[in-house]
């Protein structure tokens, strides 16, 4: 089988600093990806590699075989994007934000406004659709992120944190409609610090460290004991194994 | 009015076509962003803190109209005297720099507007449709200001020098424009050259507060002047220097033009006019967006930028505020209070926007009061200065700068992080403000109140010493007032946008009454002590001890203010 993200021997620089130092993936449709690592490990620059945001990088990346360089714009359309952060012209409305991204990706006006509707219903945010979302909490901004990247029905989605600031029943609905996804033979790119969903929702884990990867597997092959959970395969893979000492160390500053 | 300038773009749609841009993309980003430019402050609308409950909705509007305003303003220029190259020259230079500082702090909201990294660049765009698109926005952006800025000049020279003339000087207008722009253009890239993203963003902002200041000046000053100087009789022949001055070139080309005068001089300087802009746009196009872009790119923080881990190493000398803070309290709960202001109206960008424009305004009116004697020009006013009794107004209108900055205390973007005060087990919130107080006075009034009494002192000699320090006394007293009017929340923790409700008018006419009521008792003592001068000396005493008395008391009072007193955000 063709893999629909490959990347092969990723290196990216910020002047001195080697941010990726080889990273070598190869990604199949209809997986869901947990992409984790401590912050500044390399994560988002990944991505900022896939979605093309980022194109002095060295080392091949293709998508579907095209190398992503060359089509970018193709390569473009194919991926829906979540940024983390709520970045979102927030001045805007929901409709007239989707409307806007539905027609960077060329979508006809009708489709828009109609998937956008049930997309924002199923969301619960339809009544809100007219409103600026300057006023919106960020759970309601979340929640039309994840639409304006689902929008034009990409074959590869690219989350970044996108539970964030979403509610439990939100959340459940986010998760349901990755496992949805998945079963569209759709592939997920999963960014997250929250280790219990990424240990739930992911059929493979890559863990990154410092600009490289330091685990890639599924998470019971990852696991060393059967009881260990994601969380502590991070730690120990992440070399802090020390944690439960610097949580001493925090609760003893109290001071005697 | 969006519609319009839509339009207009679509009419070139082949052009667009034929240069790699995709159309549709074009209109869906152009209409997005001018509607965010409506929903937007900017310069004109957002330096002043404005209390709107409605959202903001045609921004485009208000830009257009206080252009035309600023147009119709500098049609004074053509009332100068009779000498028409001066009249071209400072009407074309006044519109050039009013241009650049607008575009220059507007800039920052049309050009870097940090989220495109992730809404339109994700996305299928190619490039050129980004920087065609970012081409176009700023040409729209402009024509919101140039034409309603030229408009009203370009209706007078039409009238007055015919229909030939004033479309020349149209012509010369958007010449001159171009060349604004190519400017504005070497600004940014120079910035961003010698300065980090970050820094170059607070850079910014003071030019919006520089810009903000100059349009009040204008405003206030200019007319003033102008009734008085010899501006008129000036013979720019007389000053070689302007002929390097490119709105020069644009004043002698006009008239050479309109006027059918070829001379040598004349005709170069119209090549000039029309070939430094066509020369400068090339530059722009071809030297300066390719890299403008990627610095934008880098401004909008694409490039991470690594968080120091190094702690700067403490010299065991305590920073000046701390020491302050220490002098002005042994109060823990003050001390605290007094630290946070003094750092948070040093760091927060939004505080200094609207409070430093603020200060700026006094020192105008300062100067406005202070030459608007009647006596005849600027330079007799201040001659005949000493024989008048100014200074008290002078000391009592620094009460103002302390007003402005008190008043924003209480407003912050953060609002919410004042949760803290409410959390923590404060007993007596008084003290809190007492802090915030005190450091206020410190950091905005005192060092304004030692300047003007150097300056007093400077233009009416020691004799006035006991005046400035009753007057230190009343004008502490009078802030302390304000204070208690003003300061009934605790500092950063209210939302700016929420209206005052009712007492606004009533606090309007405090912030007059007040300071001009004590200012007038001080002002009538000079009267009662006119030929002894012992006597006037003791008056000022008792005043003085009078004032310090009720100082004291309201201090002890505003010092104890309870939980229940605060004001309810």
């Amino acid at each position: 089988m063709q893999p629909i993200i490959s990347i092969r021997n990723l290196r990216k620089h910020y002047g001195e600093k080697e941010v990726l130092k080889g990273i070598n993936l190869e990604i199949f449709p209809g997986q869901i990806i947990g992409y984790i690592g401590p912050n500044g490990a390399g994560k988002s620059t990944t991505v900022k590699v896939l979605i093309g945001l980022l194109s002095d990088f060295e080392g091949d990346v293709s998508i579907l075989g095209k190398d992503l360089r060359q089509d970018t714009m193709s390569i473009k359309s194919l991926i829906g994007y979540v940024p983390e952060n709520a970045e979102i012209y927030e001045v805007l409305t929901p409709m007239e934000y989707l409307s806007f991204v539905g027609k960077l990706y060329g979508l006809e006006d009708e489709v828009i406004e109609e998937r956008a509707a049930r997309m924002l219903q199923a969301f619960g945010l339809l009544e809100n659709k007219d409103q600026r979302m300057d006023t919106f909490s960020k759970g309601m901004r979340q929640k039309v992120l994840i639409t304006s990247g689902l929008l034009h029905n990409p074959q590869i989605v690219i989350l970044d944190e996108p539970l964030s600031g979403l509610d439990a029943n939100a959340v459940i609905i986010v998760k349901e409609i990755m496992t949805l996804l998945k079963k569209e033979n759709k592939t997920i790119f999963y960014c997250s610090h929250m280790m219990d969903v990424v240990e739930k929702v992911s059929d493979r884990i890559v863990l990154i460290d410092e600009g490289s990867i330091v685990a890639d597997g599924t998470f019971s092959s990852l696991k060393s004991s059967d009881d260990e959970t994601l969380e502590r395969i991070f730690a120990r893979l992440t070399g802090k194994q020390q944690l439960s000492t610097n949580a001493d160390a925090f609760i003893n500053a109290l001071g005697q | 009015m969006n519609k319009f300038f839509l339009a207009i773009i679509s009419l070139f749609n082949p052009l667009w076509k034929r240069i790699g841009v995709n159309v549709a993309q074009l209109r869906a980003i152009l209409d997005v962003k001018l509607k965010m430019d409506d929903r937007r402050p900017n310069a004109y609308t957002g330096m002043r803190q404005q209390q709107q409950n409605k959202p903001r909705k045609n921004g485009s509007w208000a830009i257009v109209l206080v252009s035309l305003l600023m147009g119709f303003f500098y049609l004074f220029i053509f009332m100068l005297g009779t000498n028409l190259l001066l009249q071209f020259f400072l009407w074309f230079s006044i519109f050039m720099v009013m241009m650049s500082i607008t575009l220059i702090s507007d800039f920052t909201s049309v050009l870097i507007d940090v989220k495109d990294n992730y809404v339109i660049l994700p996305r299928p765009v190619n490039d050129k449709t980004v920087v065609v698109s970012r081409l176009l926005h700023i040409m729209i952006h402009i024509s919101k200001i140039v034409g309603p800025l030229a408009a009203p000049a370009f209706v007078y020279v039409t009238i007055r020098y015919g229909i030939g003339a004033g479309c020349w000087f149209g012509v010369l207008v958007l010449l001159l424009s171009v060349f604004c722009i190519f400017l504005i253009n070497a600004v940014y890239l120079v910035a961003l050259k010698l300065t980090t993203p970050q820094r170059f963003k607070e850079m910014l902002n003071y030019l919006q507060i520089a810009f903000s200041i100059i349009v009040f000046a204008t405003y206030y000053l200019a007319p003033r002047l102008v009734k008085s100087t010899d501006l008129a009789q000036l013979n720019l022949a007389d000053y070689p220097w302007v002929n390097i001055v490119p709105t020069y070139w644009f004043a002698r080309a006009h008239l050479g033009v309109s006027g059918l005068d070829f001379s040598g001089w004349n005709l170069l300087y119209t090549a000039l006019a029309i070939l430094v802009p066509f020369l400068s746009l090339w530059l722009v196009v071809k030297v300066f967006a390719p890299s403008f872009n990627r610095k934008l790119a880098m401004l909008s923080g694409s490039e991470p930028e690594p968080v120091k881990k190094e702690v700067k190493v403490s010299t065991g000398k305590r920073p000046l505020y701390k020491t302050l803070a220490r002098l002005a309290s042994k109060n823990r709960l003050e001390r605290l209070s007094f630290e946070l202001v003094w750092m948070i109206t040093g760091r927060s960008r939004e505080f200094k926007l609207k409070v430093y424009p603020s200060l700026a305004y006094v020192i105008v009116y300062f100067v406005y009061f202070l030459f608007s004697g009647k006596q005849g020009t600027p330079g007799q006013a201040w001659a005949s200065l000493p024989e008048t009794n100014m200074f008290i107004l002078l000391i009592y209108i620094s009460s103002f700068v302390f007003i402005t900055a008190i008043s924003n205390i209480v407003y912050s973007d953060k609002f919410k992080a004042a949760w803290v005060y409410y959390a923590a087990p404060v007993e007596r919130p008084g003290e809190l403000l007492m802090g915030a107080f005190k450091a206020t006075l410190v950091k905005f009034f005192l060092p304004f109140y030692i300047f003007i009494a150097l300056f007093s002192l400077g233009v009416w000699g020691l004799r006035i010493l006991p005046d400035l320090l009753l007057g230190f006394v009343n004008v502490v007293l009078i802030n302390l007032l304000f204070a208690s009017i003003f300061l009934r929340k605790l500092p950063f923790s209210s939302e700016l946008n929420i209206k005052q409700g009712a007492g606004t008018f009533l606090r309007g006419l405090l912030i007059l009454a007040i300071p001009g009521l004590i200012g007038f008792a001080h002002y009538g003592l000079r009267f009662v002590g006119k030929d002894i001068s012992w006597a006037y000396l003791v008056m000022v005493i008792i005043f003085g001890l009078i004032s310090s008395a009720v100082l004291y008391l309201m201090y002890m009072r505003y010092k104890e203010t309870a939980w229940e007193k605060l004001e309810v955000s």
